[in-house]
């Protein structure tokens, strides 16, 4: 089984951080799986491939999503807990990326249920040296993969 | 025939006076007196010589028993008389006489301080008919002597009287001395009767009041002055009856109607028989002290009140200001992190443009997105700072004991590549005694003064940093000294303060590590400072409560 570059949903409302993490995933030569949302209505709808996201091909079902905690509508730790409560979601792969280091909200974001927590870096070369190595991570490590994500072949 | 004479009372106080024997000398009644008990005629009158046939001569000195040898019927009752001081009438019958004559001995006492001296006697001797007459004239002559006996009781009253009108006399002026006296002072003092009519006014009195003494006397005291009492006037009457005293405030009135408040001091006065006689009042004008004392009262209330206002405002602000300097904080905090958001991309950006588009711009342009990036940076750093500083300030602190030697060992752990870089030295040398700390801000505490310590050295100087503890009485003191460039004294206490730093440009840091130190060691209840001499290094202490073994486990302080 060969499993494709995976795909990875940024979720993430100031544009200027998500203009700044596709460049850096450009640089790294990893534009293309790079999907943006940017509140926490989105990344359901999206989910759940509601309206435009229905698109499959366009909006496939994520590896992992990179989520920001303070979104406008719904919250990063509200998204959190309603993908663990999809039965169709419950196993993604969520790693929280917030600007926030605050012990209590790292707390909140496990008890969640969330798989990793990554501090926003405060420059342009720490987040490239940390995407690269999300990146390498990604590459190595098995993640659940729902069944009609198209991005998964069979060799 | 003995009677008993009853109506003639005891001549207990009669002795025998010159004047008195001289009345029984001229009486015209025979009567003689016989003296001890072997009744030895002391005094026999012309009447009475007469009548027995005798010469005063012949009779005095003598005992009846000399005068007359044959038996005296009547001699049982004169001893009688003489034992008991009851006087005795004795008549006896002379049946061989034609007619029959009485023979009437009345016999009386005669006392010498209580002590019977003798007994008068008089004799009569009447026939039947006479007898009434005889009665007649005993009861007279008993009369008589009475009488005179009355007359000596009233002398020696009258000279009493004298002797009493004459003390009163000296009592009297000696009284007008004394209220002469008592006019001198500017105290009301008053004399009262039982009924508290007023008998003495002194000149106080008068000037205090505003009535005369004339005016004033036979007055009733409570009417005149229309007394309003503390307390009813039966307890006050009560108290001063038992104990001769009382003291208490009264409010009286003045003639011109101004109401006073005096201090009345009231003495009884008793008689020999301690019979009540008179009540003495002295009396202060207390009305500018009741005054006074009221203002100071209410003063003292008012000032108690603001006192709590005061504290109560104290309590408030303090309350308001930790709140406020709370919500700062946080204010502080979010501000700091917001901050960051925007900073990223500035960061982010002109380190894109520096790496992407510099062949697109002139060597102007390239500088100015490095610095843009560099400033973007600092900031950062800065935010990051004001961040742990206000996480410092505001964190959960709880001190349990810790062991230096591991925390120590942490830190230094932590900075191996610092020490590496700067070429250090770190000697630690224990003993390492137990203190009372927050774990996380101790090693944050102890990490930013070694980090400082190998910061600030000197040029072409290795950095060499001592870190010891110091047992002290009730703390551990932990020295972090360094032979690095050292601090003015002018600059010793500001250094401790946010942002401040002595060497802008020269070494990197925000100047936030030394406040955190001390917001760190603040919030664990201890204490900072530094000794330094420019050139010749700096050495940095902390004071942490001594880990005591009674008292192993946690500790809020928050």
């Amino acid at each position: 089984m060969l499993i494709e570059d995976p795909i990875v949903l940024l979720v993430d409302d100031s544009e200027d951080d998500a203009l700044l993490v596709r460049r850096v995933f450009e640089r790294v030569g990893f534009a293309a799986p790079l999907r943006i949302v940017g509140d926490g209505e989105e990344v359901i709808a999206y989910l759940n491939g509601a309206g435009a996201f229905g698109d499959r091909a366009k909006f496939p079902l994520p590896t992992v999503v990179l989520l920001d905690l303070n979104l406008p509508r719904k919250n990063g730790f509200a998204v959190l807990a309603w993908i663990r409560q999809q039965p169709e979601h419950k196993r993604l792969c969520v790693y929280i990326l917030s600007a926030s280091s605050q012990a209590d909200d790292i707390q909140q974001a496990y008890d969640l249920g969330a798989n990793s927590y990554l501090v926003k870096p405060g420059t342009l070369d720490e987040l490239a040296a940390m995407t690269q190595c999300l990146l390498a991570w990604l590459r190595l490590g098995h993640f659940y993969v729902p069944e009609d994500n198209p991005s998964i072949t069979t060799a | 025939m003995t009677t008993k004479i009853l109506s003639i009372p005891a001549y207990q106080t009669l002795d025998l006076s010159r004047s008195w024997l001289a009345t029984v000398e001229h009486s015209p009644l025979p009567t003689f007196m016989v003296e001890g008990p072997t009744h030895t005629v002391r005094q026999m009158n012309a009447a009475c010589c007469q009548l027995l046939e005798k010469t005063p001569v012949e009779s005095t000195g003598k005992t009846l028993g000399d005068l007359w040898p044959e038996q005296i019927h009547w001699v049982g009752a004169l001893d009688r008389v003489y034992r008991t001081g009851q006087p005795e009438c004795h008549t006896e019958e002379q049946a061989f006489t034609r007619p029959t004559v009485f023979w009437t001995y009345t016999m009386w006492p005669v006392m010498a301080q209580d002590q019977p001296l003798g007994v008068m006697i008089q004799v009569v001797v009447t026939t039947r008919q006479q007898q009434q007459t005889v009665a007649m004239n005993e009861a007279l002559v008993l009369g008589s002597v009475h009488q005179h006996e009355l007359t000596e009781a009233s002398e020696r009253l009258n000279t009493q009287l004298r002797e009493e009108i004459a003390g009163r006399l000296t009592m009297q002026q000696a009284l007008a001395e004394k209220a002469r006296l008592l006019d001198l002072s500017t105290d009301a003092i008053v004399v009262l009767d039982c009924e508290h009519r007023i008998r003495y006014w002194n000149r106080g009195a008068e000037e205090l009041y505003g009535w005369s003494g004339p005016e004033a006397l036979g007055k009733l005291s409570y009417e005149l002055l229309r007394t309003s009492f503390t307390q009813p006037i039966d307890q006050i009457t009560e108290e001063l009856h038992r104990t001769n005293h009382w003291t208490g405030v009264m409010t009286h009135t003045k003639r011109d109607g101004q109401r006073i408040s005096m201090l009345v001091r009231k003495v009884l006065d008793r008689d020999n028989q301690g019979k009540p006689v008179a009540i003495l009042e002295s009396m202060t004008d207390i009305t500018e002290r009741t005054k006074a004392e009221a203002a100071l009262r209410d003063a003292r209330t008012r000032l108690a009140e603001h006192a709590g206002q005061l504290e109560g405002l104290v309590t408030k602000r303090t309350a308001e200001l930790t709140a406020s300097n709370q919500q700062l904080e946080a204010i502080v905090y979010s501000m700091a992190h917001d901050l960051r958001a925007p900073l990223r991309s500035m960061q982010g950006f002109a380190a894109l443009l520096v790496d992407e588009a510099s062949t697109a711009l002139s060597e102007n342009g390239r500088d100015c997105a490095h610095r843009i990036d560099q400033s973007a940076q600092f900031m950062d750093a800065l935010l990051s700072d004001l961040l742990a500083y206000t996480r410092t300030s505001q964190q959960h602190i709880e001190l349990t004991t810790l062991s230096l030697e591991k925390v120590v060992g942490t830190v230094l752990s932590r900075m191996q590549k610092e020490i590496a870089n700067g070429n250090a030295c770190v000697e630690c040398s224990g003993p390492w005694p137990e203190v009372r700390a927050h774990e996380p801000t101790l090693i944050q505490v102890l990490s930013n003064l070694t980090a400082n310590a190998l910061k600030f050295v000197r040029p072409g100087v290795p950095p060499l940093v001592r870190i010891r503890a110091e047992e002290r009485a009730v703390s551990i003191r932990v020295w972090v000294e360094d032979n690095g460039l050292g601090i003015s004294p002018d600059y010793q206490q500001q250094i401790f303060r946010l942002f401040i730093r002595l060497d802008r440009g020269k070494y990197p840091g925000t100047g936030a590590g030394l406040a955190i130190v001390q917001k760190g060691i603040e919030r664990m209840g201890g204490r900072v400072g530094v000794e330094s001499t420019p050139g010749q290094g700096s050495r940095f202490w902390i004071e942490l409560p001594k880990a005591v073994p009674a008292e192993r486990g946690a500790h809020h302080v928050d």
